[in-house]
């Protein structure tokens, strides 16, 4: 698995490790499932209220990926939680780690329903050997 | 307040005195896609299910849930006519599956329960592909399987089955209950109504509950936001279940 960066939290919420959410900046976290395969790293992120892949931004380098995404609308909740307080949301963001090293020139992406899936090849040079 | 049917610490409490004959009793459960919770709780608003009862531990997660200011237990049960359906809107630790699953077979057999229905979701990769999710179907009665069949639903033939479902099954066939389970496909991680809608689609098949699903679809991403923790929670104690040796293959040998 990926390090994955957990929502920041506010001091004093530190019960609150964990949480999905950061209703200060409006950011939500969302679900992902990873795959490490032989050649490549599979990556899929949920992002319902995404609609448009113009509104998804991913970010790689050898090591990282980072996804900011913008929702089509503004998803309130006027007694969020036990905080009993509006909360208002309308992005995601998520970064990870990567287990291996990845080649973000030949990386791919593709958004259907609200879900990301990025094909990350790897980079390292496998050799087989001859079994004699 | 009735305590009707208690297994190692947990117990279901009648709250309203439960009239049915030969009740389908549904299971609504955090498993795999959420599907099981995501399709019963769809169906007990669409049919204005009555609560009758919870289901209540210690070994269950602290928590009481508030809906409209009530507070309430987050695994209940509800009841319209001979129908009644259980359902949790937490996660459950693996530690409570057993106990869980055992209470709710017993309780079936003491209601002299006709059908134990399950509902759930099996994992496929390439969901984000599938725009109708297949549906499965499992039983311990072979006139069941005959129906499946005949419904033209695929039988789960081979494979493993992992968590409270898989439980259940196993109870009922020692308690003489009959059991079906009904299996979408489903995304592994993700809340899944529309595998959920599926499921309701088969399930009308064996039970005409004769639930829409048009606005399960609709709120489909609403859905998908609000389970996103419950969802997460769920893969975490899957994990610990073991749900992967659902991807093994049994050994052939009879």
């Amino acid at each position: 698995m990926p390090a994955q960066k957990r929502m920041p939290i506010e001091p004093a919420d530190t019960w609150s490790y964990g949480v999905m959410w950061d209703h200060i900046s409006g950011c939500l976290e969302p679900l992902t499932e990873f795959h490490d395969k032989e050649t490549e790293l599979m990556i899929r992120i949920d992002m319902p209220c995404v609609k448009r892949k113009a509104d998804v931004e991913v970010n790689l380098t050898e090591d990282t990926v980072a996804i900011e995404a913008k929702m089509n609308r503004v998803v309130q909740y006027e007694k969020w939680g036990t905080f009993q307080r509006e909360a208002k949301f309308f992005r995601y963001s998520k970064m990870f780690t990567l287990p291996a090293k990845i080649d973000p020139d030949h990386s791919k992406a593709r958004f259907k329903d609200g879900i990301l899936e990025l094909h990350l090849p790897k980079k390292e040079r496998r050799y087989s050997v001859k079994v004699e | 307040m009735k305590l009707t049917n208690s297994m190692e610490g947990v117990t279901i409490v009648e709250t309203e005195d439960i009239k049915a004959k030969k009740p389908v009793v549904l299971c609504g459960l955090p498993d795999i896609g959420l599907i099981g919770i995501i399709a019963v709780s769809h169906i007990i608003k669409e049919l204005n299910m009555k609560e009758v009862g919870y289901v209540d531990s210690d070994i269950f997660p602290l928590i009481v849930v508030f809906h409209h200011g009530e507070p309430t237990y987050p695994v209940r049960v509800y009841q319209k006519d001979n129908l009644l359906a259980i359902f949790a809107e937490t996660a459950l630790s693996p530690e409570s599956v057993h106990p869980l699953s055992k209470v709710i077979v017993g309780w079936a057999k003491e209601k002299n329960s006709s059908l134990l229905v399950s509902l759930g979701g099996i994992g496929v990769p390439n969901r984000i592909d599938i725009d109708t999710p297949r549906v499965y179907g499992a039983s311990n009665s072979a006139s069941l399987r005959e129906s499946i069949k005949k419904y033209e639903i695929p039988v789960m033939e081979e494979g493993f089955l992992v968590g409270p479902y898989a439980l259940m099954a196993k109870l009922s066939m020692h308690s003489d209950l009959p059991n079906l389970l009904l299996m979408a496909e489903s995304y592994p991680q993700y809340p899944d109504p529309g595998a959920a809608a599926a499921v309701i689609s088969a399930l009308n098949k064996f039970v005409p509950v004769n639930v829409d699903t048009k606005s399960l679809i609709q709120k489909s991403e609403e859905i998908r936001l609000n389970a996103r923790e419950l969802m997460r929670k769920t893969s975490e104690n899957m994990q610990k279940m073991g749900k992967s040796q659902e991807y093994e293959l049994p050994l052939m040998y009879v």
